[in-house]
């Protein structure tokens, strides 16, 4: 199932995220993240030592708000759902990793950290395929 | 003699500070009983406990209105409301506990609460 053009755009213009799994004693477990949207799936990546890994790797699908940029108004979200992969990232995984998540242009310093983090071999890339990404718009306060 | 490792994490009495002045939404997640999760942003306010009297967060008023008026009542809920002027700057708070809903009101009362404060780190 493809998702519409406007769930698209903006999936693919924000990056505040939260991401939600179903936990293994039926609770709802999330954190917020820093979200991509490329080729059709939700990447983001965490230390393979943090808490949220073992809910993660025990998880077979996720749910991920997207929203807009804090403090926009009026402010969108999409709610991402779809199966989740968790997958360590290798050395070699490096480069491809952090094109998927800052795009084809490094060299700017936060990136040059980005990917360091990668080479040091202890993050882990969380990958969630959006079957369906609904649109919403918060009303004011 | 080791130093201490430096800690993220908020004190209660901190947690309550920040949801009282965050003006950020909350993201509210609910399990639906049929194995998926219902997910939406919401404004809310905090609910016993909090700033004004002291006490720590004990829960949030969760405003049920617009797409958030399908959030169902249930265990296991999730709520996350943080910020993030710069990586070094993210602050943020988790409450977990259950959901009642009454109308265009939700209740989260908190079994869980913990908050993290990256600032912390350019202190330590």
């Amino acid at each position: 199932m493809g998702l519409d053009a406007k769930s698209v755009e903006f999936l693919a213009a924000h990056g505040r995220a939260y991401l939600y799994v179903l936990a293994a004693d039926g609770s709802a477990r999330g954190w917020p993240m820093i979200a991509r949207y490329h080729d059709g799936m939700l990447v983001m990546t965490t230390y393979r030592k943090a808490p949220k890994t073992p809910h993660l790797a025990q998880a077979k699908r996720a749910t991920v708000i997207v929203t807009s940029d804090e403090g926009d108004t009026p402010f969108h979200y999409a709610v991402a759902e779809g199966p989740l992969t968790l997958r360590d990232i290798t050395p070699d995984m490096a480069d491809e990793v952090t094109r998927r998540m800052h795009g084809p242009t490094p060299g700017d310093t936060e990136i040059s950290h980005f990917r360091a983090r990668l080479l040091e071999g202890k993050r882990a890339l969380i990958e969630v395929r959006a079957d369906s990404a609904p649109l919403y718009t918060l009303g004011p306060a | 003699m080791s130093r201490p490792k430096p800690t993220v994490a908020m004190t209660p009495e901190e947690i309550a500070a920040f949801l009282s002045a965050c003006a950020n939404p909350a993201a509210v997640c609910v399990p639906d009983g049929k194995g998926g999760l219902v997910a939406r942003m919401a404004r809310y306010q905090v609910g016993n406990g909090g700033i004004g009297n002291g006490q720590p967060v004990q829960g949030v008023n969760i405003a049920r209105t617009g797409a958030a008026a399908d959030l169902p009542a249930g265990d296991g809920a999730c709520v996350l409301v943080d910020t993030y002027p710069s990586y070094a700057g993210i602050c943020g708070a988790m409450l977990r506990g259950r959901l009642d809903v009454d109308g265009d009101e939700a209740r989260l009362d908190a079994r869980h609460v913990s908050g993290f404060d990256f600032t912390k780190l350019k202190k330590s």
